[in-house]
């Protein structure tokens, strides 16, 4: 049920104005994504064409980022193993898991 | 004022012990009017923590919380609405030593009453939740599987529905004025929009029955208490049991749609406002952490409040009025009524029709209270 | 160690023009804002590894904004500032709870500014909880904070200049707008706007947004909305039409546009979790977003000591914001003894002349802009209305058909409105489908009850807090 933009070599990152500081890839299902410091999770993701976030309890439907400013919860996803996370109000970390949230998740509970 | 109506029994109020009372007395053929100064459901039995529990009550309601929770195993067929009752259990965890013996003698007089509760060991304990925090000193629990929990925010509906279908008529958003009596009896109830009259009225009013009952110059004694609650954001289910413990002040009760229900201990409050306190926010992050500190990074989605009546002994009142004729009063379940719904509803029902109730009720007399409050 | 005199919540421009007013009138002031930095989402500020190379793309918001930051920077010693910073609660005696960075603390309130700004509305139809379909607020913060166009061919769908900014930072950045549709009339703003040139820097910004969409050979369909969004498991394509003077679909004008993402801009709605639990007046005004605190000349609302400031007090826009910030600044300032009360007529003067013109401007704008009732009829009954529960219209409407019809109880029984936005993106829609279904005047339908947290907040804060508690029971 992973989306992927059809092509993940495509980048929609926009390069005019800005400088953008040190390159590092996370984690999302599994697979490396390109990610810079100062940006969100959603950013991230969005610019690989990675749109779904999570799947819904009920219907079972795909969800994306919506309103970027962390009110909507349309953007979640499990991070570092944490569910309901909000990607527009995370920002990218070296070596972040990040998973595609189907329904409601399993917290993990700590030993 | 709008003219008059007549039924066969008025009932003020409809939450749990309103709504149960109109629909029995239906069953029973009575006609009933019931009047919501909101809607069904709105006060404490729609805000509740949910808990249908008959381990750790006072004898004088232990008979008829178990008689309760046989009529709560089939409500969901009689009322025909899906009230996600569950027998899941109930668990109160021991570690206060000094509350030891009082928790043993209540356990061992509740099986010698004939309820399923059992004592369990640490290890049991740890087994049956595993969540619990790995370094909690604990003594081991009381443990009863046939308590369990529902969706406080249906029952009344579902009450009120079944109740209608069988001619209640059920008035919401209709406040009571004042009750008349004439001649040592309760003759009517008035509201802005009519008299309502009949031979028996039923006062099942949760916080706002004494101010009701002082009116026709009757009083028993009660104190008004806020009960907080706070609800997590959904997670799988991770316990089905209602939890207490000795080492924290709040209780547990994960609902079906899966947030976790945190109950804040009752306080006092003067001016019946329900709203949240600071108190409640600290209190149950501490709780929280003490049990389950796998709930860290879980958040709260929503709190509200509700008004609960605390009589002296924490016993409720099921009880005919003394010194006034046709007044019934339900009131002072000292936070712990829902369960009761359905039991005071039936034996409210066949006192009125019937002459008595099924069960002996002395020991939730109204005029105990004679003795020590007079 | 002491409260401070005065807490502002909210750093974007209402808040930092009244921080500002208040700071150099001498008052002691604290500031709590939920971002890493000042300026809200307007003059909102690059995260740390970006580095800013040439504002362009800011457009002119970006040196109105530098001008306020740099007012900010002057006085920041003389202000408590704490960002990253969320207010969750108020309580009984003036107290309020915040948390930053993962500490849960306490504090009294005695002068209270409330500056939370607005986010955008929530607008329910068929399609729209497919991922692709975002507001327009949503594709700025990408745009213009993260520098990452929000998907490959965009459709803007909404009303008003806003989105055409949006759609400007989307063409500057390289990406491609299929096209922008304005539900109302765009000649009568662009009109409007020509009227108060004189004063109104937006005119200019205007005609150039235009100029550069028009160059781009983008589209602006006047007159038209968005009825469907299509695809398997993202937006594919976009059904469009053209809307009569009520924004109601003229079904032969149906057609289709293949676009992959869709931008929603039909104005912002006030955030008044705080106001309305503190317990200010509000009142029902659809030109302005929705419900608003009633406020005084001096932005005062009905509790005394408590105002209201900016968007979150009705959307006006920024230079609003930055004059009702600056006269509540003052009249605080002046309560608290700090200036004479002549004084603060003085320094009060100019924004007041401000934001007489601002006002006229303003309400014209809302005549054009506010929500027709066609706004409200595009869902059917299987479009979902609260996304957190998943609840239909029709699942709304059948409980509303069960008699229903008071939001509190409606929440109750169908759980819409308990999810993790709280409400934000489903109340406004139902309020309106409840005065539909019952021909109730929206704003005589009571609002879902306010209680805290305004926003969700984990358990490890809360365990933080202060205070110590005995444990006690008694349920």
């Amino acid at each position: 049920m992973e989306y992927r933009g059809d092509d993940m070599t495509q980048d929609l990152r926009i390069w005019k104005d800005v400088q953008r500081g040190q390159a590092f890839d996370i984690e999302v299902d599994g697979r490396p994504v390109a990610a810079y410091e100062g940006e969100t999770v959603a950013a991230a993701i969005t610019a690989a064409g990675i749109r779904t976030t999570h799947q819904t309890v009920k219907r079972e439907e795909p969800r994306g980022f919506c309103c970027g400013i962390g009110l909507c919860y349309g953007c979640t996803m499990v991070i570092d193993g944490v569910p309901n996370r909000r990607t527009c109000q995370t920002l990218v970390k070296p070596g972040m898991r990040v998973q595609t949230q189907k329904g409601l998740a399993k917290w993990e509970v700590p030993e | 004022m709008v003219g008059v109506r007549e039924a066969a029994v008025v009932v003020i109020g409809g939450g749990i012990m309103g709504c149960a009372t109109a629909y029995e007395l239906a069953k029973k053929g009575q006609s009933v009017i019931l009047l919501e100064k909101g809607f069904v459901g709105a006060e404490a039995s729609g805000r509740n923590g949910g808990g249908v529990r008959q381990q750790k009550r006072d004898p004088a309601e232990l008979p008829l919380a178990m008689a309760s929770v046989k009529i709560w195993q089939g409500l969901r067929d009689e009322l025909d609405w899906e009230l996600e009752y569950r027998q899941g259990g109930n668990i109160h965890i021991l570690g206060n030593p000094d509350r030891y013996d009082f928790f043993i003698d209540q356990l061992q007089s509740s099986q010698k009453a004939g309820l399923n509760v059992r004592l369990l060991s640490p290890e049991e304990t740890r087994k049956l939740l595993p969540i619990l925090r790995k370094d909690l000193d604990l003594l081991g629990a009381t443990y009863c599987p046939s308590d369990g929990n529902a969706n406080p925010l249906f029952v009344c509906k579902a009450y009120a529905k079944a109740a209608q279908k069988l001619g209640v008529e059920i008035r919401e958003n209709e406040p009571l004025q004042r009750l008349v009596v004439k001649s040592g009896r309760v003759i009517a109830a008035e509201t802005a929009q009519a008299e309502y009259r009949a031979p028996d009225f039923v006062v099942a009013a949760g916080a706002w029955s004494r101010p009701i009952c002082h009116q026709i110059g009757l009083d028993f004694p009660v104190v008004v208490k806020r009960s907080q609650l706070m609800v997590t954001e959904p997670l799988p289910p991770v316990f089905s049991e209602f939890v207490s413990a000795d080492q924290c002040s709040c209780y547990f009760r994960q609902a079906l749609s899966g947030g976790i229900h945190i109950g804040i201990p009752s306080a006092p409050i003067e001016d019946f406002n329900k709203t949240t306190s600071y108190d409640a926010f600290k209190i149950a992050g501490q709780s929280c952490m003490t049990l389950f500190p796998f709930l860290e990074k879980v958040n709260i989605v929503h709190c509200w409040a509700g008004l609960t009546n605390w009589t002296p002994d924490a016993v409720c009142i099921i009880d005919k009025a003394p010194d006034v004729e046709g007044c019934y009063l339900t009131a002072g379940h000292s936070g712990h009524g829902f369960c009761m719904g359905p039991i005071t509803g039936r034996l409210l029902a066949e006192w009125i029709v019937d002459g008595k109730p099924s069960m002996d009720l002395s020991a939730v007399r109204w005029t105990r209270f004679n003795d020590i409050y007079l | 160690m002491k409260d401070p005199e005065l807490i502002i919540i909210g750093a974007g421009p209402a808040g930092i023009a009244a921080a500002v007013e208040a700071a150099r009138a001498g008052a002691t002031v604290k500031i709590l804002d939920e971002n890493a930095k000042p300026g809200g989402r307007i003059y909102s500020q690059l995260n740390d590894g970006f580095k800013l190379v040439h504002p362009g793309y800011l457009g002119p918001d970006y040196q109105k904004g530098k001008a306020l930051l740099s007012e900010f920077a002057a006085v920041r010693k003389k202000i408590d500032y704490r960002h990253d910073t969320l207010v969750f609660g108020t309580f009984e005696n003036r107290i309020m709870a915040f948390h930053q960075a993962g500490k849960g603390q306490r504090v009294a309130f005695n002068k209270l500014i409330v500056a939370t700004g607005a986010y955008d509305r929530p607008v329910p139809f068929p399609g729209w909880t497919l991922p692709g379909v975002l507001t327009a607020g949503g594709a700025q913060s990408l745009v213009k904070m993260q520098r990452v166009l929000p998907g490959k061919n965009l459709l803007f769908a909404g009303t008003g200049p806003l989105q055409l900014v949006v759609a400007n930072q989307v063409l500057d950045g390289g990406g491609t707008v299929a096209a922008i549709l304005e539900a109302g009339e765009i000649d009568n703003w662009l009109k409007l706007l020509k009227g108060f040139s004189r004063n109104w820097g937006l005119l200019t910004d205007g005609l150039q947004y235009m100029r550069a969409i028009r160059k781009a050979g983008v589209p602006l369909l006047r007159r038209h909305m968005i009825l469907e969004a299509r695809g398997d498991r993202q937006v594919e394509e976009a059904v469009i039409a053209e809307v009569d003077k009520d924004w109601r679909a003229i079904e032969k004008t149906r057609r289709i546009l293949k676009v992959d993402t869709i931008c929603l801009g039909y104005g912002l709605v006030p955030s008044v979790e705080l106001t309305r639990l503190v317990g200010c007046q509000h009142r029902y005004s659809p030109g302005l977003g929705g419900w608003i605190p009633a406020r005084n000349e001096d932005m005062e609302t009905s509790v005394p000591g408590v105002f209201a400031v900016g968007d979150g007090a009705g959307v006006a826009g920024s230079a609003m914001a930055m004059s009702e910030g600056r006269i509540a600044g003052i009249s605080i300032a002046q309560s608290l003894g700090y200036i004479s009360s002549e004084e603060a007529r003085k320094r009060k003067r100019p924004y007041l002349n401000e934001m007489k013109k601002l006002g006229r401007l303003r309400d014209a704008l809302d005549r054009i802009s506010y929500p027709r009732p066609g706004l409200f009829e595009l869902a059917n009954d299987d479009t979902i209305i609260c996304r957190c529960e998943e609840l239909t219209l029709g699942d709304i409407k059948s409980a509303i058909g069960k008699g229903t019809t008071e939001m509190n109880e409606l929440k109750r029984m169908t759980r819409m409105g308990m999810g993790p936005c709280q409400g934000r993106m489903c109340a406004p829609a139902v309020q309106e489908i409840i005065a539909g279904q019952t021909q109730t005047p929206a704003a005589e339908i009571a609002y879902l009850n306010q209680r805290p947290p305004t926003k969700l907040v984990p358990i490890d804060v809360l365990d933080s807090l202060p205070g110590e508690f005995e444990i006690r029971h008694g349920w």
